[in-house]
């Protein structure tokens, strides 16, 4: 699915990494590891393209726009409209990948999330929602988008314990029926059990 | 949950009308942004009217067309500013890079909706100006004035999704982005206020007004044009 090959990056004439390769296949984890510092997000960030500079190469093995195939979760945002409810972001950001997904769906989505009730779900702005109660609206989305490739920075962020174990049961499923994912994480949690391949960033 | 393994991208329409929608969605749940700029020409046709009470009567038109457009400019400015403020917030600008929809159908609908939002002040600040001034109403079911108004809000909205776009990620935003739009858009304003002026004072169609109405159009076409080519900036390279 990707494929990154001696991929270099320097801010500011100073490198960060060099000569990163690592290969995703169908029902891979990748998982990206390193001191804080060491470059991870920007690993994440050159591959999904949001971040160019980068020497070396990053293919996508697939059909010609890999942005219908893959989705981003980032470290430190959302991606929501603060001032609309949680359904009228999820449906927005299907709608824009050309999904068309019922309101039953999105409510059962949401509630496997613990978004519950017509207030949580379809009145109030996520504006007030809590962290992780955001981070559980992104993953909600993650999976209603139902793409092959994650690239997820820091999913867990914010999340309790119940919602880690929710999204590893998601992430296990996800790669059994053929999904790949590149994840950073420092939580080692979320591997207890997984197979999963390690690209070690930094120490330079 | 089924995976779509050849999940097809939306058509370039579907995509404009979809973020169009929600451009709307998003100003209707915040409604202080479509007030802010309908108060500000508000208050500024008020103070007009109040600074210059008395005037010459063949003076009118011209000052109606002068003070509806300085308020639409200012009130526009407003509207403009914050055209990507929703896209600003927690990273949605990002995410939006990286699902499947071509960067000129987000400049397209950010067009349109700044458009759309422009359209509304103008007609605010067009009736309220007629009647401060005391002119007739119907003045403003002329053609030449709808479109010659038209024209000035498609020239502005351009330049305004145009500057919006390039300083989305300036730290220095709210300040840079009226220190390029305010000399930038003199020649759109001089245009139309101009050619409106020339309209209403002789209701003729001649070769200067014609001149004005020329280099309205080419501004016009200039700034939209500019605003959709920028789009593939914002694209993944």
């Amino acid at each position: 699915m990707l494929e990154v090959k001696d991929l270099s990056f320097a801010f500011k004439n100073r490198p960060l990494f060099q000569n990163i390769s690592f290969e995703t296949r169908a029902g891979q984890i990748t998982r990206i590891e390193g001191p804080n510092g060491a470059g991870k997000s920007t690993l994440i960030a050159l591959v999904t393209g949001l971040l160019t500079g980068g020497r070396g190469n990053i293919n996508f093995l697939g059909a010609s726009d890999y942005r219908t195939w893959t989705s981003w979760i980032a470290p430190d945002a959302n991606g929501i409209f603060p001032s609309l409810p949680a359904i009228e972001n999820l449906q927005f950001w299907l709608q824009i990948r050309g999904r068309t997904t019922s309101h039953d769906q999105l409510r059962e989505c949401l509630t496997f999330w613990g978004i519950k009730g017509e207030w949580l779900q379809n009145a109030l702005p996520t504006a007030k929602f809590s962290t992780g109660m955001k981070r559980r609206l992104a993953l909600a989305r993650l999976q209603l988008e139902s793409t092959k490739l994650w690239i997820l920075d820091e999913p867990l962020f914010g999340l309790d314990d119940a919602a880690c174990n929710q999204f590893k049961t998601m992430l296990s499923r996800h790669t059994t029926s053929g999904g790949a994912a590149i994840i950073v994480t420092h939580d080692a949690r979320l591997f207890d059990g997984l197979k999963y391949q390690s690209v070690t960033v930094g120490g330079l | 949950m089924e995976r779509n393994e050849e999940i097809s991208s939306p058509s370039w329409l579907d995509s404009v009308m979809t973020l169009l929608a929600q451009s709307l969605r998003v100003d209707l749940s915040a409604r202080e942004r479509l007030i802010t700029p309908l108060f500000f020409a508000a208050i500024i046709l008020l103070l007009f009217s109040f600074a210059i009470p008395e005037q010459d009567p063949n003076l009118r038109s011209r000052m109606m067309v002068a003070e509806s457009q300085l308020a639409i400019f200012f009130a526009l400015q407003i509207a403009f500013s914050r055209a990507f403020e929703s896209e600003r917030i927690d990273r949605v600008f990002d995410h939006l890079r990286l699902v499947p929809i071509e960067s000129s159908a987000f400049i397209s609908a950010k067009i349109l909706h700044v458009v759309l939002i422009g359209a509304i002040t103008m007609a605010f600040t067009g009736i309220l100006s007629v009647i401060l001034q005391g002119q007739e109403l119907a003045v403003l079911a002329d053609p030449i004035v709808l479109g010659g108004s038209f024209l000035t809000l498609l020239g502005l909205s351009g330049l305004g999704v145009l500057l919006a776009a390039i300083t989305l990620r300036a730290d220095g935003h709210q300040i840079l982005f009226p220190l390029l739009y305010f000399p930038l858009s003199v020649p759109v304003l001089l245009s139309s206020t101009e050619a409106l002026v020339l309209w209403l004072e002789r209701h003729s169609w001649d070769d200067t007004l014609r001149g004005w109405s020329v280099i309205l159009i080419a501004f016009d076409a200039i700034y939209l044009t500019m605003a959709i080519l920028l789009g593939a900036e914002t694209e993944p390279s």
